[in-house]
C-alpha cells in the first residue's frame, strides 16, 4: 500500500474522526481528562487533516487502450462487459 | 503578461501591469498583516505569558501553564458544556424549521417570492438588534409571548433553567431562514421525472421522501447543519445581549469577561487559541464535506 492509498482510505477520514472526537471531548461534561486532553486530540486531528490534504489522491489504473475499468469489481458495479 | 494599449493613461505614465496589480495588491496585503496576522500572533505570544493589559507588572514567559489552567478550570469546562449543548438544541431546532418551511415552500403556491423574501427578513438583521427586540418580546411584565401564550409571568431570560433555550429559541427565528434557503436550492435540483417514476410506481409519500428526496438533498443539508454549527459555536452577541445568567454562559461570553473584564490577558489569548484550534477542526470537516458535494 503507497502513502497515497493509505492517506485516502485511513489518514483522511481518521484526522476527521479523530478532530470531531477532540471537539467531543473538550465539550462533554463528564470526564475532566478527556476535557483536559482534549486541544492535544484536536490538535493531532488538525495536523493530520492538513498532512491529508497535501497528499496526492492515487492515480487510477485505466486500461492501455482506455476501454473501461481495469478491476472485475468496478465492472460488475457498473455492469459494462455485460451483452 | 500583455502590456498596456499604447493609448492607456497608465501607460502614458510608464506604469508597467505589474507595478499596477502591486498597486492593488500591496495595499490589502498589508492590511491584513497589521490588522489580521499580526494581533494573531501577538496574542498567540501572550497566551505564554501572564500578561494583564490592565497592570504594568513586567511580562513573565509561563509556557504552557495558561492551556492547563484554562482547561483545568470548571467554570469554563461547564461554558464549553453549555456552549456544545446550545449548539445541538440550535442547530437542531433551525434544521427542523428550515427544512420544514423548505418543503412547504417547494410546491406552486400563490405569493411565494414574496412569503420568500419576509422569512428572509431576520436573517439580515444585526444579531444585537435581534437580542434586543426578543429581550423585550421575552419581558416578564409586559412582554407578548407571555401574553400571547396565556403563561402569566414566565421569567424567560432570568430563569437559570431557561436562559438557554431562551437564546437558542431566538437563533433559531433569525437563522432558520439560512437552512431553509439552501434547503430550498437542493429541493429544487431534484430531478422531477424522480417523481413521476416514484408516483408511476405507485410509491408512498413517505417513500418518496425517504428514498428520493432526502438523499438527494442531504449534501446540501449537512452543508447547511456544518455551516450553522460553526457559526453556532462562536455565537457571542445575542447570548451577550440577552441574558447573564452564568448557566447560560456561552465559551465566547466567558472569554469576553476574561478578556475585558478580569483583565487576564495571557489566559484569555489560551482559551481565544483553544476556541480557533476547535474552529478550524469544524472547517475542516465542513471543507471535507463540501469537496464531497461538489464531486456528486
Amino acid at each position: 500500500m503507497n502513502i497515497a492509498v493509505f492517506n485516502q482510505k485511513f489518514l483522511g477520514p481518521a484526522s476527521i474522526v479523530v478532530s470531531i472526537l477532540g471537539i467531543l471531548f473538550l465539550c462533554q461534561p463528564w470526564v475532566a481528562f478527556l476535557h483536559s486532553w482534549s486541544v492535544l486530540v484536536m490538535l493531532i486531528g488538525l495536523i493530520a487533516f492538513n498532512v491529508s490534504v497535501h497528499i496526492a489522491p492515487p492515480l487510477e489504473r485505466v486500461d492501455e487502450d482506455d476501454t473501461g475499468p481495469v478491476s472485475l469489481s468496478q465492472t460488475i458495479k457498473t455492469g459494462a462487459g455485460h451483452g | 503578461m500583455t502590456p498596456l494599449s499604447s493609448g492607456s493613461r497608465a501607460a502614458a505614465r510608464g506604469w508597467s501591469d505589474i507595478t499596477i496589480r502591486n498597486l492593488f495588491v500591496i495595499p490589502t496585503v498589508a492590511f491584513l498583516i497589521i490588522f489580521n496576522v499580526f494581533p494573531l500572533l501577538y496574542s498567540l505570544g501572550f497566551s505564554f505569558t501572564d500578561f494583564r493589559a490592565s497592570s504594568k507588572d513586567p511580562v513573565n514567559f509561563v509556557g504552557l501553564k495558561n492551556y492547563v489552567d484554562v482547561l483545568a478550570d470548571p467554570v469554563i469546562w461547564r461554558s464549553f458544556a453549555t456552549t456544545l449543548w446550545y449548539v445541538v438544541v440550535s442547530v437542531t431546532g433551525q434544521f427542523i424549521v428550515g427544512f420544514g418551511l423548505a418543503l412547504l415552500l417547494n410546491r406552486p403556491i400563490p405569493g411565494k417570492g414574496l412569503l420568500t423574501t419576509l422569512l428572509l427578513l431576520p436573517m439580515m438583521l444585526s444579531p444585537v438588534v435581534v437580542g434586543l427586540f426578543w429581550k423585550l418580546i421575552y419581558d416578564p411584565s409586559w412582554g407578548i409571548l407571555n401574553h400571547a401564550l396565556g403563561l402569566g409571568k414566565v421569567a424567560w431570560l432570568t430563569d437559570p433553567s431557561l436562559a438557554l433555550y431562551s437564546v437558542a429559541i431566538t437563533d433559531i427565528w433569525m437563522w432558520s431562514p439560512f437552512v431553509m434557503l439552501l434547503s430550498l436550492a437542493g429541493l429544487s435540483a431534484v430531478p422531477k421525472h424522480l417523481y413521476e417514476a416514484a408516483s408511476i410506481d405507485r410509491a408512498g409519500r413517505f417513500y418518496t421522501f425517504f428514498r428520493i428526496t432526502l438523499p438527494l438533498v442531504a449534501p446540501i443539508l449537512l452543508i447547511a447543519v456544518i455551516f450553522r454549527t460553526m457559526e453556532a459555536f462562536k455565537t457571542f452577541d445575542i447570548a451577550f445581549v440577552m441574558t447573564g445568567q452564568p448557566q447560560a454562559e456561552l465559551i465566547s461570553s466567558r472569554l469576553y469577561k476574561m478578556a475585558f473584564q478580569q483583565w487576564q490577558t495571557g489566559p484569555a489569548s489560551a482559551l481565544a487559541y483553544i476556541i480557533l484550534i476547535m474552529v478550524l477542526c469544524i472547517t475542516n470537516i465542513y471543507v471535507k464535506y463540501l469537496n464531497k458535494a461538489k464531486e456528486r
